[in-house]
């Protein structure tokens, strides 16, 4: 089981790696990530977490804070 | 914003796509098509080094008069789908001499190659199953993981490790998890590492499914593609290939080893829910299929084109999609505008080859791509080249450097490759 705080600290690190214009992450606001990064972002916080992401699960999140929700509610 | 306001985003793209070059790189306006090699484009007559037809088949004369004769025989089209009064004799004839060259128990027809992915995938996995599917996949495949119930996991292009990890994560669900790849990649021609893929596909008790859209004809003894060539036969669960390609018609096809799969008609809306193909193109289909499995001269004389010009490019110093001769070249540029300017390049000299850049193109690359055809000759391999050879070394001889192995070869394209 993970807990809120190490999922984040991973999208987090994950964010970094995949968009380069370095710009602060706003929980509540669009990702903003084209097709490519979303993709790279994907496997970039499954080799973090040592977890499998399913394609759905970031179709269903536009946000920071809603990505989070889903990759949590993997374990449920 | 309202419902068209997005679409001013793709008029750009549009205008973008379509700058520094003389005619549309994109959806080229083919006028007139002369033969398997040539196309008028703007009142100038091209060599196609840009067309998926692998063997040539588009205009052989047998194929043309089988469909011609399905005309007269059946009319143009095929009246309905499979399901209601378009299964016509020709469709289950196709179908059964396709699950015969596998020696397989079951085969199914479908409308395009793109339906052919969209449903298999969305009919064999359902809710609760797993498609575990390389990241660089064809659009087809994406969109049939959309359409299924089942969930989608991407692994990492080509990796069998990153694969095996993902499979190992699903535990003892793996048995209801199919592996998604293509054979032949189409973008940079690069192959699927299917031994391995195979055997941890064995090891998780997990399915596979091979795309053999770019290999099917051109690999294997019988030309059946890359899993025959392999021996991979007896391990991979389905096939899918497509008539538009080393066929020379339109359409695609799923065949497998379980009997069960022909169950598939019964729910695979992309099958159910569209009309059958034409009678004329599954004609000319099931002969290009009989030319293809009677004898390997074609796909011989595709494959000394491929080699040659692996070769040779390797020389000029051109970077490729793969080192790995196959019917797909592509030549992979640092900058949009150096892809831009070769693509340019060969159609000034009447070579008419394929375009790719980001968004299009896996990890951002700019492409130029050259398909091979079996119905080229030598003399169009040469042409190919000394237009290469040229543009690698502006304002230099060209005669002058074949075959020599010199360093200059080599560092001199590094201007706009590398």
């Amino acid at each position: 089981m993970r807990d809120r705080a190490t999922v984040a600290k991973a999208i987090r690190e994950a964010l970094d790696v995949v968009r380069d214009d370095g710009a602060p992450i706003d929980p509540e606001g669009e990702l903003g990530l084209d097709s490519t990064q979303a993709m790279e972002l994907i496997m970039e916080i499954e080799e973090r977490l040592d977890v499998s992401i399913p394609v759905e699960t970031l179709a269903d999140a536009r946000t920071f804070d809603q990505l989070c929700a889903g990759i949590l509610r993997l374990d449920s | 914003m309202s419902l068209l306001d997005k679409f001013e985003a793709l008029r750009r793209l549009q205008t973008a796509l379509a700058e520094g070059t003389s005619v549309p790189a994109v959806a080229t306006p083919m006028d007139e098509v002369h033969s398997a090699r040539e196309a008028t484009v703007k009142g100038r007559r091209l060599l196609l080094a840009g067309s998926n037809n692998y063997l040539g088949l588009t205009f052989d004369e047998a194929c043309r008069a089988a469909a011609i004769d399905a005309i007269e025989k059946y009319g143009t089209g095929s009246t309905g789908s499979r399901m209601a009064s378009g299964n016509y004799a020709g469709h289950r004839g196709l179908e059964r001499a396709l699950a015969d060259a596998f020696g397989w128990p079951a085969g199914i027809v479908f409308s395009t190659g793109y339906q052919a992915n969209l449903g298999t995938l969305s009919a064999l996995a359902g809710v609760g199953d797993y498609l575990i599917v390389d990241a660089d996949s064809h659009a087809s495949i994406h969109d049939g993981c959309r359409l299924s119930a089942a969930s989608t996991i991407r692994f990492r292009h080509n990796d069998p490790e990153n694969l095996d990890r993902r499979l190992a994560r699903l535990g003892p669900a793996a048995e209801r998890a199919l592996i998604v790849v293509e054979a032949l990649y189409s973008t940079l021609g690069d192959r699927a590492p299917l031994t391995e893929i195979a055997e941890i596909k064995a090891r998780h008790g997990a399915w596979l499914i091979v795309d053999e859209a770019h290999s099917f004809g051109l690999f294997g003894a019988r030309g059946l593609g890359l899993c025959e060539e392999l021996g991979l036969l007896d391990t991979v669960d389905f096939i899918v290939g497509t008539f538009s390609k080393s066929l020379g018609g339109v359409g695609g096809f799923c065949v497998s080893r379980h009997p069960q799969f022909d169950l598939l008609r019964m729910a695979s809306r992309p099958y159910i829910f569209t009309a059958s193909p034409a009678p004329a193109v599954i004609a000319s289909t099931h002969q290009a299929l009989r030319r293809v499995l009677a004898a390997d001269d074609l796909r011989a004389r595709l494959w000394r084109h491929a080699n040659r010009l692996y070769a040779e490019l390797e020389r000029l110093g051109y970077r490729l999609g793969t080192n790995v001769p196959g019917p797909i070249a592509a030549l992979v540029f640092e900058t949009r505008e150096a892809a831009v300017a070769h693509w340019q390049g060969l159609l000034d000299s009447g070579i008419y080859t394929n375009l790719m850049v980001p968004p299009a193109t896996p990890s951002s690359l700019s492409v130029v791509r050259i398909s091979l055809s079996a119905a080229h000759t030598d003399e169009d391999v040469t042409r190919i080249l000394q237009c290469l050879e040229a543009l690698a070394r502006p304002g230099d001889g060209v005669s002058d450097a074949r075959g020599r192995h010199t360093s200059s070869l080599i560092q001199a394209p590094a201007r706009v490759m590398s």
